[in-house]
């Protein structure tokens, strides 16, 4: 008798610590006090969603840090938000459809160079698409949940006030890069990107063919446009190659494209594929915007 | 350390608390013979160069210990033992400034060329033969895969034909130690080191360079300790009676003693390894505190090759020397003053400390912290 009621203590104990533990993840995922809150860094999807104040728009101008360097919103009149982000890769946009994370209703242009196109590049871990269904929220976020108890700790201990992030402005770049610096670019980018195959954009020109799928389904405008390029440096073989891999699926599908590709010169350039913010952006934000609106 | 990376922490979990539930309805031969299945399963989902080359390297085992067993010879023991240990060496090459291709993935060769090594030794020094499935289980069990504590095949043995009967006192209590481990290896190794981190860039003195001591034996204890907590407690819900390998070391009084109760299962295993060798020899006390500075510098090598933790062997080697030629290696506890026994305690465990300062503090820092002691 004394087992019996020794062994259901037990198993109580250990069920209402995984309903609690289940309650409070269900809690904090609803909250979401890391991506709302000034204390915790912000990825670029979070500032976004945080200045705009919603996820659903009309028309979206998607791509990565190029993207981001390149469109600046407020001198268009074309309505489009620039809903550039760190690393943004297709497969990262088809996410954030299917996700619900993002939803839009009219008219989709897609930024486009290798990089957005890349597999196997780096990402923002925090974006929450790539949070697993089983991943509690605090594992999730415990890069930032950790990085705001150390500031903390840091705070008591120095005396300082604790940072706070309310910066919601993306990273642009300024100035132009010097031969010498664009080389040392060119050596980097040569050595981690321009040698990789083909099957590493694999997953991302197949997501290219499901988002094409997805804004038919949807009735959403989709185009694209090939981002500008920095002729000091040739266009590396094999991106070259993915470039048109993806290039001839988008017209073999009907989707608008617009190469920029070879249309700016190297003062409107920060580096090899970033333009600078004070001058770059407005041309090709002047440039753009007559195609945007058509 | 799989257990930090949420996916395979989650199916360690399912893993474990599969197997729980197919003890109770299954008979235990038909386990035995899938769990390694389902491990290998889980290998594959993992990595497959992971998988494929452990199971090469089980077979290999596999071969060598039954060629073992009949041949009995010395020759090919040692021949075998050095083999087993040749991923270990190329997965470590570039300690040597060898940049040699490593085709496959060395996750938890540190701890399976030990387990088998051990398996040899069993087959050669107690003339066993060894069973080719609880061999297979005991290679490729989930839980102490990708670190301690370090099973030795004849414990493994004992657990594998008497496991464990998870009734519910034992369920809740892995389930708290569980969660004890995940507290200590997450939240509180985060703390400290933020806590270390901050206190060797403060102006040394001896009062801080003692701090710093204190809390980096805390933040390797807490690492260690936690990650053997989540290893027991996912091994015992299985059915294993895995090893403990903390076994309060706080209240050793000698480095001998130390030594039995800190990662116990890692200097049991090389401390035995190498006694046995020269077991039913004489030595002299010599040789003894000799054979105990060689366990020092070989456990420290096995977790880097490199000149801080050769001196960091040297060390804790010298120290149990000195007891071995003292002959100070146990402490009467009834007979010692209890400001005595807590003294020596504190003595044993903060030289300790200092051995700890290598694998905690980056090594531009070790200098400025050790001067700290001479400021007063």
């Amino acid at each position: 008798m004394e087992q019996i009621k020794s062994g259901r203590k037990n198993i109580c104990f250990v069920i209402w610590v995984l309903i609690l533990f289940i309650a409070i993840d269900f809690i904090l995922s609803y909250w979401a006090p890391v991506e709302r809150s000034t204390l915790f860094t912000k990825n670029d999807y979070e500032k976004i969603i945080l200045s705009q104040g919603r996820k659903e728009f009309d028309n979206v101008f998607y791509g990565n840090s190029v993207a981001i360097s390149a469109f600046i919103e407020e001198e268009s009149n074309s309505g489009y938000i620039n809903f550039g982000i760190d690393y943004g890769t297709i497969a990262d946009l088809k996410n954030m459809l299917d996700k619900k994370m993002l939803t839009v209703n009219k008219n989709l242009v897609i930024a486009l160079n290798y990089f957005v196109l890349m597999d196997t590049l780096d990402t923002n871990p925090t974006y929450p698409w790539h949070r697993k269904q089983y991943e509690p929220y605090v594992f999730f976020q415990r890069d930032r949940i950790s990085s705001f108890i150390k500031r903390c700790i840091q705070s008591l201990l120095t005396g300082k006030e604790i940072a706070r992030y309310d910066n919601l402005n993306r990273s642009v770049y300024y100035g132009v890069m010097t031969d010498e610096e664009l080389d040392g670019k060119i050596r980097t980018h040569g050595e981690l990107f321009w040698d990789l195959g083909v099957e590493n954009y694999e997953k991302n020109l197949a997501a290219l063919e499901d988002l094409i799928d997805y804004c038919e389904e949807n009735g959403i405008r989709l185009r694209a446009v090939w981002m500008p390029w920095n002729d000091y440096a040739q266009m590396p073989e094999i991106p070259q190659q993915v470039c048109k891999i993806a290039d001839d699926i988008m017209r073999s599908r009907g989707i608008e494209v617009l190469d920029m590709t070879d249309a700016f010169s190297r003062e409107c350039f920060h580096d090899l594929g970033h333009l600078n913010y004070e001058y770059g952006a407005h041309v090709f934000t002047e440039v753009i915007d007559e195609w945007l609106i058509s | 350390m799989w257990y930090l990376q949420g996916e395979t922490f989650l199916l360690i979990a399912i893993f474990s608390l599969a197997v729980a539930i197919l003890r109770k309805l299954f008979p235990r031969r038909l386990i035995n013979v899938l769990l390694p299945v389902i491990e290998t399963g889980i290998l594959f989902y993992i990595s497959i160069r992971l998988a494929v080359f452990y199971i090469a390297y089980i077979i290999m085992g596999l071969i060598f210990s039954y060629v073992l067993f009949k041949t009995r010879s010395k020759y090919l023991f040692a021949l075998f033992s050095a083999l087993a240990t040749v991923p270990f060496f190329l997965s470590r090459a570039d300690a040597f400034g060898l940049e040699l291709p490593v085709v496959f993935v060395s996750i938890g060769i540190a701890f399976q060329m030990l387990k088998m090594i051990d398996a040899y030794y069993y087959v050669y020094y107690a003339g066993e033969p060894i069973n080719g499935l609880v061999y297979i289980n005991y290679m490729l069990f989930l839980p102490v895969f990708t670190a301690g504590p370090i099973f030795r095949y004849r414990d493994f043995h004992k657990t594998y034909d008497k496991p464990l009967v998870l009734d519910s006192n034992l369920f809740t209590d892995c389930f708290k130690r569980l969660i004890r481990g995940m507290f200590k290896k997450v939240v509180l190794v985060e703390i400290t080191y933020l806590v270390l981190n901050h206190l060797v860039t403060i102006d040394n003195h001896w009062y801080i360079s003692s701090t710093v001591v204190v809390i980096s034996y805390l933040l390797l204890y807490l690492d260690l300790s936690g990650y053997s907590d989540i290893a027991i407690a996912f091994g015992k819900i299985a059915g294993f009676d895995v090893p403990e390998n903390f076994k309060k070391p706080l209240q050793a009084t000698t480095f001998t003693q130390f030594w039995r109760s800190w990662h116990a299962t890692l200097s049991d295993w090389i401390r035995e390894h190498i006694y046995i060798v020269v077991a039913k020899k004489k030595l002299g006390r010599m040789v003894s505190a000799l054979i105990a500075l060689a366990t020092m510098v070989i456990m420290s090598l096995w977790h880097g090759f490199n000149k801080l933790y050769l001196i960091a062997g040297v060390y804790n080697g010298v120290l149990l020397m000195i007891e071995n030629l003292l002959s100070m290696t146990t402490v009467n506890r009834k007979k010692t003053k209890k400001s005595i026994y807590v003294l020596r305690c504190a003595a044993v465990n903060f030289l300790f400390g200092l051995n700890t300062l290598v694998f905690t503090v980056a090594p531009d820092k070790l200098i400025p912290v050790l001067r700290g002691f001479l400021k007063l």
